[in-house]
């Protein structure tokens, strides 16, 4: 693991604390990100240089506490116990000292040289709250650099103290412990006297008492294994007598915290209202709050389509179809099926996702920015109560809306939940929410079929769809999660003015992973859809596509659809908006699509197509989805599950609009 | 009810020897069968009031209720001891009345296998030679355990609506008003919860405001110097006190 030469740094912080910022400002564009070995959390390290030495920063998981409630918190503390980084910097923020002090307080056990970058000290000055470093740092007996991240202060001197606790960590690193509450000291004791010998190395043996104590499920396990049946019946005896050592513990800890800031903190007066109070006096009302969240999210998307949809136009004239046009020049003396194969196939299902770029720019910039600035938490509040009608919470609102943009990173979004069932519920629901392509088919086809009335079904079709989640939430949680729910614990963060960088990485990254993900799948699903339609004779309509789609037309009637819309459905599946252009190849339009809106509102009947828009908003996602799906839910059968659910749900929906549309005469 | 995970319930229960001890002690349980059978010749004409046999009446109301619910013709109680009619006067009287097929139900939900319900299986056996042309059939345990469950669940709910008592001044967090200000008292509930909470700062001693609460749906609490979002339920697994 130690190369000669480069020093391991490892980044350790509670969540909202700038621990991200930290991260971005010192490695930049160098970092790479990947997933924690069989884990499905994301790993994120990088290197810098510093007088000639290369330090390898690797950020640990934001986490509160370093007890196994989570995977990300049994990653943090693994990494430091046996990947022993040269130097631990924890990140701890300013203007919520005491709390923030209380991964330190689990960390500085673990043996580790450590140096706390005291963060966020303006927005602390701005909350009203002072602390004096030099104080802080005489009392923990470790370095403590007092930071502004986002303003890019106190950076270098992080960089220098770490050469330096690099160098020399005894010299400048001799931490004062927290000790557990005096009430459990001799309980301690005894369990340290009868795991010692046992303990494997490198784990420390008064801290793997501590754990024990503290009902840690994996460190109970190991030690259970460990010790002899009997000496384990002895500690065992001991822990079911002291249930409550868990509360002394993080007692002790916070103890420790008060001792250690008593002198260096100078708190607000109280009385004294700071900006996030007054901020949150609309923002979590629940009414305004309701209203606000609202229109910040009308603004998103007015944003995200107002400028995100003329760029997609452009890219789509002037790049793609620039090079479609090249590709079908140099092709023109070869075989049909060269020419289909590259530019139905190959630039067909690339310029899909590079057309799609500028609007998922967009709306990840507009999340980015309400995430940074501590808005999301908010919006997570005002939605809880919503959530509990599906059995879920406030935090699973932010996947879901994040679908509105794309499924795909929203599934992947879903890893902030905590609860397993929670997760999958929300996995689950996500392909309902209709993402950008599903909109842009949307908006398309409605006027085609509606003439002015177009905007109007389309509102009812998203309201619709969104109608179906909801009772899809509350059927699942009420037949197939039936159980407890998890908890709502979140902390609302103070506001503060965000950082162009952090937004910026938060954009790339998540753009990077799209097209990564997205593209490489499109590209491969898109070909294979392509030769479906082509062969095996150079011709659609005698297609293997065609003969699906013919064989399924007794389905098909139920809905209205005749075998060309099915066909365009199971398109949709390489990309949402693959749907048109089908449907524009199947009816023979020009090449632009502009005759397709003539031929489509004379052989469509209303119904028909209102029952075809219905189905393909419910319809099984796209292919990048669906492997996303399969990696988040680890599962084979939970991604098939949800392909059924939705095949059903769709089926279901488009056979009861077709009819009731007939019936009412359309 | 969110108390509902503060309850402890004990479920009271007759207890019997098991079976083999029995084959091994024939001698002293025979003794002690005996023994029983003689008192309970003695008891059984006693005369009975209501006072003095409240076993008597509520079988007789629970007989009454099942012969209304379920439209049976006859429905006797059969006593095991100490009361008349016998199982055997009650199983001679349903047949007279010209029953076809009569059914013994033990009123012991739980009496699998145990001594009892071997003397009941035994009488039964002996009434039926006596009448081949009757079906006799015993409708033993056992019986549906999630409504065994949720009859004792409900018994709890009846038992249990007073509110908890609880020391003077202290109360589930969520019962403070935006703006109160109070002391973390304890935390309530399975150790995971415990175990988060108390990492945010909710610990015994801890001072704690409430910032939002509307009365319904989650509130918002400032400690140490955080805010933090609560759901309804998990604000009512913290105990304060106010001060």
């Amino acid at each position: 693991m130690k190369d000669e030469g480069v020093v391991t740094v490892a980044l350790a912080g509670q969540p909202n604390v700038g621990k991200s910022t930290v991260f971005n400002l010192l490695t930049g564009l160098s970092q790479h990100v990947g997933n924690w070995p069989g884990k499905t959390v994301e790993q994120k390290s990088g290197t810098y240089t510093y007088n000639g030495t290369t330090f390898r920063l690797v950020d640990l998981p934001g986490t509160y506490s370093l007890t196994a409630n989570s995977p990300e918190e049994v990653i943090a503390r693994e990494f430091i116990i046996r990947e022993r980084p040269d130097v631990v910097v924890v990140i701890v923020n300013a203007a919520q000292l005491e709390r923030s002090l209380y991964l330190l307080a689990e960390i500085l056990p673990l043996g580790a040289p450590v140096i706390v970058g005291l963060n966020m000290t303006d927005v602390a000055e701005q909350e009203g709250i002072g602390v004096e470093p030099a104080v802080l740092q005489a009392a923990l007996g470790v370095p403590v650099v007092p930071m502004a991240a986002s303003k890019n202060q106190g950076v270098d001197t992080l960089v220098k103290t770490i050469d330096v606790v690099a160098r020399d960590a005894p010299r400048v690193c001799s931490p004062r412990l927290p000790e557990i509450r005096a009430d459990h000291r001799a309980v301690l004791q005894d369990l340290e006297r009868l795991i010692a010998g046992r303990v494997p190395e490198p784990y420390p043996v008064s801290w793997i008492a501590l754990k024990l104590l503290e009902g840690d499920a994996e460190i109970t396990r190991l030690m259970q294994e460990r010790l002899a049946p009997e000496q384990w019946t002895q500690v065992h005896d001991i822990l079911a007598k002291h249930e409550d050592a868990v509360i002394a513990v993080a007692s002790g800890r916070y103890d420790w915290i008060g001792r250690m800031i008593r002198a260096a903190l100078v708190r607000p007066r109280t009385g004294q209202i700071g900006l996030t109070e007054r901020l949150d006096r609309w923002a979590t009302h629940p009414i305004g709050g309701l209203l606000l969240l609202a229109g910040i999210l009308g603004m998103v998307f007015w944003l995200t389509y107002a400028v995100g949809a003329p760029l997609q136009e452009l890219i789509d004239t002037y790049i793609v179809g620039a090079v479609a046009d090249w590709v079908t020049g140099l092709t023109a003396g070869g075989p049909g099926w060269l020419r289909g194969l590259l530019v139905d196939g190959v630039i067909g299902g690339v310029g899909t996702v590079i057309t799609f770029t500028p609007i998922l720019l967009i709306f990840f910039a507009a999340l980015g920015l309400l995430e940074d600035t501590g808005y999301m938490a908010r919006a997570a509040y005002v939605m809880d109560r919503f959530m509990h009608l599906m059995g879920l919470h406030g935090k699973s609102f932010l996947p879901l809306f994040l679908g509105f943009g794309c499924n795909v990173p929203s599934v992947m979004g879903t890893r902030i939940i905590e609860s397993r069932r929670a997760q999958l519920l929300t996995i689950l629901l996500i392909p309902l929410v209709p993402c950008t392509g599903r909109l842009a088919v949307l908006a398309f086809l409605a006027p085609v079929f509606f003439g002015g009335w177009g905007p109007w079904v389309s509102f009812g079709l998203v309201i619709g769809a969104l109608i179906v989640l909801v009772v899809s939430g509350v059927l699942f949680n009420r037949f197939l999660f039936r159980g407890e729910r998890a908890a709502f614990i979140m902390e609302l963060p103070l506001y503060h003015v965000p950082n162009g960088r952090t937004i910026g990485l938060f954009v790339w990254r998540h753009t990077v992973e799209f097209l990564k993900k997205a593209g490489s799948i499109i590209l491969v699903v898109s070909v294979v859809v392509w030769a479906l339609s082509y062969f095996p004779a150079g011709d659609v309509e005698a297609s293997f596509l065609a003969q699906i789609g013919w064989w399924l037309t007794p389905l098909g009637k139920l809905m209205g659809l005749d075998w060309k819309l099915l066909v365009a459905l199971f398109a949709s599946f390489v990309a949402k908006e693959n749907s048109v252009a089908t449907l524009g190849v199947l009816y023979g339009a020009g090449e632009q699509g502009e005759g397709l809106a003539q031929i489509l509102s004379g052989v469509v009947t209303p119904a028909a197509g209102l029952s075809f828009l219905t189905v393909q908003m419910l319809f099984v996602p796209c292919v990048a989805t669906m492997a996303v799906v399969r990696q988040e839910t680890g599962s084979w059968r939970w991604m098939l599950f949800s392909v059924l659910f939705l095949l059903v749900i769709s089926f279901v929906g488009g056979v009861a609009v077709y009819q009731v549309a007939r019936l009412v005469g359309l | 009810m969110s108390e509902r995970e503060e309850l402890g319930v004990v479920l009271a229960t007759g207890g019997w020897p098991p079976l083999d001890w029995i084959e091994e002690h024939a001698e002293l349980w025979e003794h002690l069968e005996a023994e029983e059978e003689h008192i309970s010749a003695q008891v059984l004409d006693w005369p009975r009031t209501h006072e003095a046999d409240p076993l008597g009446s509520e079988m007789e109301q629970v007989a009454q209720q099942v012969r209304h619910q379920g439209d049976y013709r006859v429905v006797e109680v059969g006593y095991h001891r100490y009361a008349r009619p016998s199982l055997e006067e009650a199983l001679e009287r349903a047949i007279a009345r010209g029953c076809p097929r009569v059914v013994v139900v033990p009123t012991s939900f739980t009496c699998s296998g145990s001594p009892m319900e071997q003397d009941i299986l035994r009488r039964v056996a002996t009434v039926q030679e006596q009448h081949p042309e009757v079906e006799i059939i015993y409708a033993g345990p056992p019986f549906d355990r999630q409504r065994q469950a949720d009859l004792i669940v409900q018994q709890v709910e009846r038992h249990t609506t007073a509110p908890l008592r609880v020391e003077a001044g202290v109360l589930r967090l969520h019962a403070l008003k935006a703006g109160e200000a109070a002391e973390v008292v304890s935390l309530i509930g399975g150790r995971d919860l415990v175990s988060r909470l108390a990492a945010l700062g909710f610990t015994p001693g801890a001072a704690v405001t409430m910032v939002q609460n509307y009365g319904h749906g989650p509130v918002i609490v400032a400690i140490r110097g955080t805010r933090i979002a609560l759901g309804r339920g998990e604000a009512g697994k913290i105990r304060v006190r106010k001060g």
